[in-house]
């Protein structure tokens, strides 16, 4: 029961919507700042929302329903699953394997969209779901090695204890950082990898058929995922959050300061092509993550805790 | 001495038995050849669950004759490996009823495929060297002809790169345990278990032999390349036993070889760790690029294998459970797809991806399961792929090797590759378009659907509550390890469904659900038939054009990074020398014959070598 109620309203899923909304509205705030426009109101995604969640539900003559309408749910269920076990890290409650556990859930979002644009039938929102699909494997493995180099900071495969120990601190942390920054930008969907929905060409690529309340939950989920990404990045590499004392508030600024990044991002670039940003990951990015594996386990094995 | 009152040992002769009465059988009827083989395949399962809960995590002889080197023994490894075999056994034999009817030579067929039941489950039972090794022989041979069955060319020139490649290793194999006869005088397992013989540098080097024989058998890179060949050409049921079991038994042997036989060495950790990474992203990178589905789904196991090799050489009990969970796993998901595929294949006619689409409506239940032993493959939780693939990871990251976390990421990225090759599978095969081939399909009947309900419930089950098999079936065959009372898994799928629940709910709240179909959005465009198809086939063509791939692509679909071509100069040599001793006169042969009868008598009546 308690993980029930844990899973439902804190930190799951009332908790990380909340957040989620909150987030989502400042990334629109510091969007509209950029552009020199004045913004929404706090509550806009909320209203968003609601009023997609009382429209009508639509389904694609060709597509396959089932499908179609359940892929939403595969994400929606990963992403509060995930909010759920990083949160829980972060008050110092992890079990063996957490972290391994997390990354695939946080994979399910992507395979939602996949799926979801696969079995739509529209052969827009399909060319949509392949772009996604290759860019799942252009980011995942840097991003896992990245993640990698954390877990052999900490020397754990437990959440909270990676959330204890500052792996930025470290010449192998910065550049598995700035790999797994760009990462969680793809699976945020935020230019300059906003290649899947590509509004200009695709028309929101995979998204194309959904309408009302699936489309309410992929919006869900985004929200949700905007708020548990950055934390991701927050635990693994700049020290989680610290709730005794003033030590939260702290948190939250590393918090905003990533989201801040990731907004701003995506403010200033232009949006690559598909192969770019395959090249993009498997040349510089896995590179990069690589640079940072080796110079990490060197820095193991020979006891340099700044290597 | 044998001990016939244990259910153990007929589950050793009854599919030897319906080898033997089965043609026989069908020279009087179709119908009751074809219910004795069912009834048989179902007895040897039977026998296999009994055998294996009355064991009882103990240990079991079932014959022993140590003078012939005949010893068969059941312990909780062999056991369970036994059940494995007859599981997918019993689900092939009933899926072959509709799928091989329209085929020539059924007698045969249902004969072979027995044999080939009783060949696994013998060499996974042999207790000796020398008894392991006839069976293992008599395995390859019955997968040989069940592979060049339907006797295409393209299905001979599969068989007989199957056959040179399994003897080369069979015999490198053989070579090893000679040795091990001739220098430790022990060729019992048990023997060799206690008294760690093979500890010895001398005896240690003698694996590298075994490790190529296995290595053929288990699919292992740079050895693979028999397995994506013959697993196409053999029928679907067939090929589900060959993925699902039989490259099993050579990764049950390197199991019993590497883990129980060694104390954890150094260089065979690294050796086995670099070659089951290797394993894992060859095969991944080369699925990723097939438009055969069979061809694609054997690549898949090529890179599978990979993880379990991966687990075995970090010789920790955690790194074996988990292998042998993801062999368990394997075995399923894989013969799964195998039989998925080969459904596809009986209703549409071809294995080619291009051709295939929109099979989702016309096959519900296929695709359902096929759906779930992909995302099993993938490791998405809460399947069973996930938690074993997770019990590697972590065993990795308790190794104490320094590559281990390269190794981890290797498999890692594998899990990546699979997402992305088997995702291509399922939307070439089920979603998009129809077209001419998938246009009149229908779904399978009761005897091809209940083997893939069957084995999708499994499936479910490993990984929803793995604790039982985890407790029951792999603690008593690898040992004790530290992880089960700690790891959560039951927690973390409990709330993986709830969310599913909770998300229902959000989407039932507003209104009682209410669908309106509608044409597809296009944005102004009109749909003009094949034009506006997106082909499975084509997705992954950008990642093909990147330079460096590219390059690899194409020498491998040349085969110039073929282990079988690459060594044509020596077969073409080794071939010219046989020839001319066979020169088909009968005059040099009963020389030969008499050469041998004379050199037989020596060595016999010169008292021989002990």
């Amino acid at each position: 029961m308690r993980y029930v109620l844990e899973l439902v309203i804190y930190p799951g899923f009332i908790f990380a919507t909340a957040v989620g909304l909150l987030t989502s509205w400042f990334e629109r705030k510091v969007s509209a700042l950029v552009q020199w426009r004045k913004g929404p109101p706090v509550l806009q995604p909320l209203y968003d929302l609601v009023k997609l969640a009382g429209k009508e539900t639509l389904v694609s003559e060709r597509a396959n329903s089932a499908g179609f309408l359940l892929a939403p749910f595969l994400g929606f269920a990963g992403a509060i699953v995930a909010s759920l076990i990083l949160w829980n890290a972060n008050l110092g409650r992890s079990f063996l394997g957490d972290s391994i556990v997390l990354l695939y859930l946080l994979v399910l979002p992507a395979l939602a969209v996949i799926l979801g644009g696969l079995a739509s039938g529209n052969p827009i929102a399909i060319l949509g779901a392949t772009r996604e699909l290759k860019l799942v494997l252009a980011y995942e493995v840097p991003l896992v090695l990245a993640v990698i180099v954390a877990i052999l900071k900490a020397d754990s495969l437990l959440l909270h204890r990676l959330g204890n120990t500052i792996t930025i601190g470290s010449l192998s942390g910065v550049l598995a950082f700035f790999v797994a920054l760009l990462a969680v930008q793809v699976k945020l969907g935020f230019a300059p990898f906003d290649i899947a929905e590509a509004e200009t060409e695709l028309i929101a690529g995979p998204y194309i058929e959904y309408s009302g309340p699936p489309l309410a939950v992929f919006k869900l989920t985004h929200a949700m995922l905007l708020f548990i990404l950055p934390l991701f990045l927050v635990t693994l590499f700049l020290g989680g959050i610290d709730f005794r004392g003033l030590g939260w508030l702290w948190g939250i600024l590393k918090y905003l300061g990533v989201v801040l990044a990731i907004v701003l991002i995506k403010n200033t670039n232009p949006r690559l092509r598909i192969d770019q940003a395959i090249r993009f990951f498997w040349r510089y990015g896995l590179g990069l993550a690589l640079l940072a594996l080796v110079l990490a386990i060197i820095g193991d094995q020979v006891g340099l805790r700044w290597l | 001495m044998a001990a016939w009152s244990e259910p153990g040992l007929w589950l050793l002769l009854l599919p030897f038995g319906g080898a033997i009465v089965s043609p026989l059988l069908g020279l009087a009827s179709r119908r009751l050849r074809n219910g004795f083989v069912g009834l048989a395949a179902l007895g040897t399962l039977a026998l296999g669950l009994l055998a294996l809960l009355r064991l009882d995590g103990g240990r079991l002889a079932l014959v022993s004759l140590p003078q012939y080197h005949i010893i068969f023994r059941l312990d909780p490894l062999s056991a369970l490996m036994a059940t494995l075999i007859s599981l997918l056994g019993a689900a092939a034999a009933f899926f072959s009823f509709r799928y091989m009817e329209h085929y020539p030579r059924l007698n045969q067929y249902y004969a072979l495929l027995m044999l080939f039941l009783g060949a696994m489950i013998g060499a996974v039972l042999a207790g000796e060297l020398f008894t392991m090794f006839v069976l293992w022989e008599l395995m390859t041979l019955a997968a040989f002809f069940l592979v060049i069955f339907d006797e295409r060319p393209e299905s001979m020139a599969a068989g007989i790169k199957y056959l040179v490649m399994s003897e080369a290793g069979a015999l490198a194999m053989l070579a090893g345990m000679i040795l091990i006869q001739q220098l430790a005088g022990i060729t019992d397992i048990l023997e060799l278990k206690r008294t760690r013989a093979l500890a010895d540098p001398w005896l240690a080097s003698m694996l590298w032999l075994f490790l190529l024989g296995l290595g053929v058998k288990a699919g292992m890179a740079p050895l693979h390349t028999w397995l994506p060949d013959a697993h196409p050409a053999a029928p679907s049921p067939i090929s589900a036993l060959l993925s699902g079991v039989m490259i099993k038994v050579g990764l049950f042997w390197m199991l019993r070889i590497f883990f129980e036989m060694l104390p954890p060495i150094l260089t065979w950790q690294l050796v086995l760790g670099l070659l089951g990474a290797g394993t894992i992203l060859v095969g991944g990178l080369v699925a990723l690029v097939q438009t055969d589905i069979k061809r694609l789904i054997a690549y898949s196991s090529v890179s599978q294998v990979g993880y379990i090799i991966l687990g075995l050489g970090l010789a920790t009990s955690l790194g074996t459970a988990g292998a042998l969970y993801h062999l368990v796993n394997h075995a399923l998901f894989k013969g799964l797809l195998f039989l998925g595929a080969g459904a596809i294949i009986y209703r549409c006619g071809t294995r080619n991806l291009e051709e295939l689409g929109g099979l989702a409506r016309r096959m519900p239940l296929t695709f359902a399961c096929f759906l779930i032993a992909a995302l099993s493959l993938a490791g998405v939780p809460p399947l069973g792929g996930f938690y074993s693939k997770w019990m590697i990871y972590q065993a990795l990251v308790e190794s104490k090797l320094a590559i281990a976390p390269l190794l981890l990421g290797a498999a890692l990225a594998g899990t990546a590759l699979t997402l992305a090759y088997i995702l291509k599978v399922v939307f070439a095969a089920f979603f998009g378009e129809e077209t001419a081939a998938s246009r009149d399909a229908r779904e399978v009947g009761p005897t091809m659907a209940i083997p893939l309900g069957l084995l999708a419930a499994l499936c479910i089950h490993l990984g929803v509550y793995p604790a039982w098999p985890i407790r029951h079936l792999i603690e008593p065959a690898v040992g004790w390890f530290r992880l089960v009372g700690v790891w959560n898994a039951p927690l973390a799928t409990g709330l993986l469904l709830l969310g599913l629940a909770v998300g229902l709910l959000v989407y039932l709240f507003p209104r009682a659900i209410k669908l309106r179909p509608v044409p597809l959005f296009l944005g102004g465009e009109s749909m003009a038939g094949e034009d506006t198809r997106v082909r499975g086939t084509e997705i992954y063509g950008s990642l093909m054009s990147l330079t460096a791939l590219a390059k690899l692509y194409h020498q491998q679909s040349l085969g110039k990074l073929d282990i079988y071509n690459i060594t044509r100069g020596i077969r073409g040599g080794l071939t010219k020398a046989l020839r001319w001793a066979h020169s088909g006169l009968l005059p040099n042969y009963v020389a030969w014959v008499a050469v041998g009868l004379i050199v037989l008598l020596f060595l016999i009546l010169g008292g021989g070598p002990r």
